[in-house]
């Protein structure tokens, strides 16, 4: 083997052990997280970095051109298709007030719409204040 | 490397496959139906791989990508359409 050949071949390596380290990790990480978006979140790192890492470690392995193509193919097209239906998962689970570290997007609205309710009327007072000094 | 990924894969659908089955919220069963799909997916792949069949690559894994992400866009829409609570 070559220099180069060496090179190729502990770099795919590295891609290899790092993807599956991430897709591992992910995958407990969607079992053991009770959170949605948190779970929703391991899926993606899995599917974006651990998926890609390991084709691309595989496409570098094997040495053929044609196959190395077919995989890295494989791999933007995984990288897209999870970026859209992540998105869309994800948009519709907040307009269904799925919760996240315990607060849906209507308490949400709700408490951001209360506390600039305190804010203003604080504000009205401080007002008030002045103008009686 | 591709009999390391194929145990890793074949662990994580089965795995997901419980989940799918014993899931009780709807979004979390979307989410590993998703999961599992991907990962059949890329289980056939590597499997393709693994036995020199990469013609099949072409013909077999690229149109189970794309219906897998058709799956899952007509299960969401088809749970919004029927769920009164969205």
């Amino acid at each position: 083997m070559t220099l180069f050949n060496w090179i190729l071949f502990i770099f795919s390596w590295l891609l290899f052990f790092a993807g599956f380290f991430v897709t591992f990790a992910c995958f407990f990480g969607f079992v053991r997280f009770s959170d949605f978006f948190v779970r929703v979140h391991a899926i993606k790192i899995s599917n974006i970095y651990g998926i890609s890492f390991i084709l691309l470690g595989v496409a570098i392995n094997s040495r053929d051109i044609i196959t190395f193509f077919q995989l890295f193919v494989i791999c933007i097209f995984n990288i897209l298709s999870t970026l859209a239906i992540i998105h869309s998962i994800c948009r519709i689970a907040l307009n269904a007030n799925i919760e996240h570290a315990g607060i849906s997007r209507r308490k949400y609205n709700e408490l951001i719409a209360e506390n600039e309710r305190i804010e203003a009327e604080k504000q009205i007072q401080e007002k008030i204040n002045q103008n009686k000094k | 490397m591709v009999i390391f990924s194929l145990v890793l894969f074949l662990f994580i659908s089965i795995i997901n496959l419980f989940y799918i089955i014993r899931s009780n919220e709807y979004f979390t069963r979307i989410l590993s139906l998703y999961y599992f799909l991907m990962n059949i997916v890329v289980l056939l792949l590597f499997y393709f791989i693994y036995s020199n069949k990469f013609a099949l690559i072409v013909n077999i894994i690229f149109p189970i990508l794309i219906i897998n992400m058709a799956i899952i866009l007509l299960f969401i829409k088809n749970g919004i359409d029927k769920d009164d609570s969205f």
